[in-house]
């Protein structure tokens, strides 16, 4: 973790400072004769101030911990990944879902879509038995359909809202 | 045999969505957009006023809160929403004339059919254990001493900001501004003392008043209020003769634009049912708040004079954006 | 006292006909599952039915809705046990050791705890409702401007300090960008559009909710989807039903919990969440095994669902008698109220104390609802946890979008969503927790106002914020909490103490 903390602890002090800059920028409506003490800066001001002073405690613990040195292996490492590729192909399919067909497609074929891929997408790759694959496009066909109707009758007649 | 099934699904689908087309205002639940929290005033009578047009015209009048930037955002909603009737939204006609002109909205109180429900007054109203025991006491004290005493309000261009903005103008006295997130907050913390004055609406402080935690001075309009439980509250104009009070109108609203056969089948729900709602009515009763039913030509005369005075009361004090005179809002 | 418990019994019978069991049951049931799905919360289950029952009359009415308020607080503890995702803000002190239970095949066990704690919790509350309202209804009117901002830190500091135990400091960053995060958009004195870059949208902020969903909803579907292999866990069978003997052996937890969830369901603005918080730190603090805490303990387990059930009566009390709303969801229900021509507030206890009595009948039947229901449903629930990812996971992401959208009928939402699982998911994976993050959000408004408004009162002087008795007793305890999370200090209080287990003795005796 104090490689994580290294690199975290730099985006929180930059992150803190970067608040704690705009927040001075930000007006004082002097000329409107507020209340100085009302003036929209004050608390993100203090709040990135506090970040930053956060963030710089956890940088020094971590580079008391070693968190600074870099390995050659770790970017490698990261990138071949399983867990990443497992994480790429998550983040494709609900990505691809929400901000993608949503809004795009009716509501209802959108969400069978996804639902059809995901369980597909990952359950092929489960087995290489034909039989069970056979089996699985069987039930996330079947899960699509049903997970479609439901949630788009639940929300549009039970709960009265108008779907994307 | 799956398969079938899901083009059996989708192919009734498909029937619901064409079938979306056609026939008469209202066949499918209508929106309206509340652009302040739940709870709020706007929500409340605009609560009511979904319940009897539901009841009116057979379909569910659905309530969505959408707030945030002084209800510029849902309003917004509303107006970029398909002009089909379905969307409608809700506020402070004040509030809907003047976003024009502080910039947060492209919009003009024409653009838009109104159909007002209640209008709503503000009231002085002081701390129980406060000193001041009529409203002349309460000039005084602030003339002594300007700028300590504090008033509390739901924030800047609320109608209880716009009340005490209007009564320094008049007396020339100062006050100490201290702004909540919405009137019943502001009225609390009179009640709490934290301030000592509120000049937030009547429907507000209501309870407070009939509870005795709250003490009325005045009501800003030319002439008593009557409220249920307590009694008469003096108008402001007994001590500032030449006050000029306009009424704050609530109410819902459509974009120009939306068909003839909605905007034809509003009016006649809101002169036939609304105008004659008992809910309404002893809802507005309760609240200390002028029972309001007007719609068209009418309804947009009525809410002029409000949006005049909050315009230019905005631009003279340099929070404006635009000319009012520009979007065609005459100096009153 | 005897008057109350007669106009009570009349409250009671009032609703012993078939048509208010239906109506008890059909709406705790359907806050149950509003509660349990991520995006619909006990606030939008309230306003959607204050519109359905518009015409039924006003006490069948406001039946309807407050079992849909104990229902839906109730129901969010479901999938933050099973999944690990609070169907409701509330719930989010209730992952801590009910998702960890459910991994070790607990998860019968835990929703039967937390069923109890829930109905212990609604009950506690419900007493203090019916005995005291009127004097705990002033209690809300000591906090002004500088309680809320104090509140507001310790808020951030015990929830960090919490969720984060082995590096509190972590937990605080976390709170810290959630309240960073809350500055976003529109604030509330001036209307300036903060940190918006010219986004319109931003000027509304970042809502809570959307943000609750992507950071616990999101975020675990893909923590979930990228670990290599999901064992699916056997759930014990035959132990959904709570043991009186284990419920009495908590029954100092239960009432702590059940009276700190009260008072926070009272101070106005601040709900069931931080009921739930408070709670569950009072009980690690007073436990004797702390070490299990955040690791499924029962206690801890307990003492968040009863603080979090609790804060429901207790946010109704200073609805009824000051007509000012304890929480979100309460606030609709006063809207309610005043739609039905009830008229709650200060003259309530004379002109109509019958109505009083009739809201305590109305959450007893309410608990009495999510018993049975809580009882009947732990075994179908149980079913969710056999189901393998590929196929939960996809319904469950489902169910957050179209959450995320229906809270407003944006899109934006679904952004703010998808932009908080993501974040929530690198923060997860370097051991950032997440609910102090969340509850920033709820915190920050609160947080900036007072601050601001108490300068304003005090004309810049700071020592109001210090002497006033509140905030210096919420101060003093955010200090103690900070200092004891610093080594040196907590050894010297454990010396202090006397003790050499510091970790387990604490710093109350020091």
């Amino acid at each position: 973790m104090a490689k994580a903390d290294f690199v975290t602890s730099i985006v929180v002090i930059l992150l803190g400072l970067g608040a704690l800059v705009q927040s001075l920028r930000m007006p004082r409506f002097e000329h409107l004769q507020v209340d100085p003490y009302t003036v929209p800066g004050i608390v993100p001001a203090i709040l990135g101030a506090v970040l930053s002073v956060m963030g710089a405690i956890l940088l020094v613990r971590s580079i008391l911990r070693g968190g600074w040195q870099i390995k050659a292996t770790g970017f490698g490492g990261l990138i071949f990944n399983p867990a990443t590729g497992r994480l790429a192909v998550g983040l494709a399919l609900t990505l691809g879902y929400a901000a993608g067909l949503v809004g795009r497609l009716p509501y209802w074929l959108a969400t069978a879509v996804f639902v059809f891929l995901f369980v597909t997408v990952y359950e092929w790759s489960a087995t290489d038995n034909s039989r069970r694959r056979v089996m699985s496009l069987a039930t996330a066909l079947v899960l699509a359909a049903v997970v479609a109707v439901v949630v788009t009758m639940v929300f549009q007649l039970v709960f009265l809202v108008r779907l994307p | 045999m799956q398969p079938t099934k899901t083009l059996v699904l989708a192919a009734a689908f498909a029937g619901l969505a064409i079938s979306g087309a056609a026939a008469e205002w209202p066949e499918k639940p209508v929106t309206i957009i509340v652009p302040w929290s739940a709870g709020g005033s706007t929500d409340q009578v605009t609560r009511v006023i979904a319940g009897e047009l539901s009841d009116a015209l057979g379909q569910e009048f659905v309530v969505v809160n959408q707030p945030g930037a002084s209800g510029s955002i849902g309003t917004k909603g509303a107006l970029d929403a398909d002009k089909d009737g379905y969307t409608w939204t809700a506020g402070a006609a004040q509030d809907l004339g003047s976003y024009g002109v502080l910039g947060m909205l492209e919009t003009r109180i024409e653009d838009w059919n109104l159909f007002l429900d209640v209008a709503n007054v503000s009231v002085v109203g002081v701390n129980a254990d406060a000193p001041y025991e009529d409203f002349g006491q309460l000039i005084e004290a602030m003339k002594a001493s300007p700028g300590q005493i504090a008033v509390a309000t739901a924030g800047i261009s609320s109608a209880g900001h716009n009340a005490i903005e209007k009564i320094k103008n008049a007396a020339g006295i100062d006050y100490k501004h201290v702004t909540y997130d919405g009137g019943n907050p502001a009225v609390i913390s009179t009640v709490s003392g934290e301030t000592e004055v509120t000049t937030q609406l009547a429907a507000e402080q209501a309870e407070m008043i009939r509870g005795g935690r709250i003490r009325p001075l005045a009501v800003l309009s030319e002439s008593a209020l009557e409220l249920d439980g307590y009694g008469s509250i003096p108008p402001v104009t007994n001590w500032l003769a030449d006050f000029k009070a306009v009424p704050n109108y609530f109410g819902i609203w459509t974009p120009k634009g939306v068909p003839d056969e909605v905007v034809a089948k509003m009016s006649e729900a809101w002169s036939t049912r609304i105008a004659n709602s008992d809910k309404l009515k002893s809802y507005a009763a309760n609240r200390g708040a002028q029972f309001a039913p007007f719609s068209g030509d009418d309804a947009q005369a009525r809410v002029m004079p409000a949006i005049q005075a909050f315009s230019w009361l905005m631009f003279d004090a340099g929070k404006a954006q635009n000319s009012p005179e520009e979007l065609g809002i005459p100096r009153p | 006292m005897l008057e109350g418990l007669q106009l009570f019994a009349d409250g009671l019978l009032g609703f012993a006909t078939p048509q208010s069991i239906f109506n008890v049951l059909w709406a705790t049931l359907l806050g149950i599952l509003v509660g349990m799905m991520p995006g619909l919360t006990a606030t939008l289950g309230i306003a959607l039915m204050t519109t359905l029952t518009f015409k039924m009359a006003p006490g069948d009415a406001i039946l309807i809705l407050i079992c849909m308020y104990v229902g839906a607080i109730y129901g969010g503890s479901r999938s933050a046990i099973l999944l690990n995702i609070p169907g409701t803000p509330a719930s989010a002190a209730t992952t801590l050791d009910g998702y960890p239970l459910a991994r070790s095949g607990e998860a019968g066990k835990a929703m039967a705890i937390a069923t109890s704690g829930s109905v212990m919790g609604s009950i506690i509350g419900m007493l203090l409702l019916a005995t005291i309202a009127p004097v705990l209804a002033n209690f809300a009117l000591e906090f002004g401007a500088f309680e809320f901002f104090w509140l507001a830190v310790f808020g951030i500091i015990i929830s960090g300090h919490l969720t984060s135990l082995k590096d509190p400091l972590k937990g605080w960053i976390a709170g810290f960008l959630g309240l960073l995060a809350a500055m976003v958009g529109q604030e509330g004195i001036h209307a300036y559009q903060r940190f918006t870059f010219g986004y319109i949208e931003l000027g509304g902020g970042l809502g809570l909710l959307p943000a609750l969903i992507g950071a616990f909803g999101f975020a675990e579907i893909l923590v979930v989807m990228t670990q290599p292999s999901y064992q699916l866990v056997k759930s014990k069978v035959g132990s959904v039903i709570p043991s009186p003997a284990e419920v009495f052996r908590y029954s100092r937890t239960i009432v702590r919990s059940g009276i700190i969830g009260t008072i926070m369901g009272i101070i106005p603005g601040v709900g069931e969440d931080m009921g739930a918080w408070a709670s569950y730190a009072a009980a690690r603090r007073a436990s004797k095994e702390k070490a299990r805490f955040g690791s499924g303990s029962i206690e801890g387990l307990m003492a968040a669902e009863t603080g979090n059930n609790a804060a429901v009566p207790g946010a109704i009390i200073p609805v009824l008698t000051l007509a000012v709303p304890g929480s979100a969801p309460a606030a609709v229900l006063l809207a309610a109220m005043f739609i039905h021509g009830v008229r709650p507030g200060p003259l309530i206890m004379i002109e109509s104390p019958a109505f009083v009595y009739e809201v305590v009948a109305m959450i007893l039947l309410a608990t009495i609802a999510i018993l049975i229901f809580g009882l009947m449903l732990t075994r179908p629930l149980l079913l969710v946890l056999r189901v393998p990812r590929e196929r939960l996971m996809p319904i469950i992401f489902v169910l957050c979008t179209i959450g995320a959208f229906s809270i407003a009928s944006r899109v934006f939402d679904i952004w703010v969503m998808l932009f908080f699982g993501v974040i929530g998911y690198a923060m997860r994976r370097m051991d950032y927790p997440m609910a102090p993050l969340v509850l920033g959000l709820v915190l920050g408004g609160i947080l900036d106002k007072s601050l601001r408004r108490g300068l304003v009162l005090t004309d810049g002087n700071l020592t109001e914020f210090f002497v006033r008795p509140i905030s210096a007793v919420i101060w003093i305890a955010s200090l103690i909490v900070i200092l004891y999370s610093v080594g040196p200090v907590r050894r010297l209080f454990g010396r202090l103490a006397g003790g050499p287990t510091v970790d387990d003795k604490g710093a109350g005796s020091g």
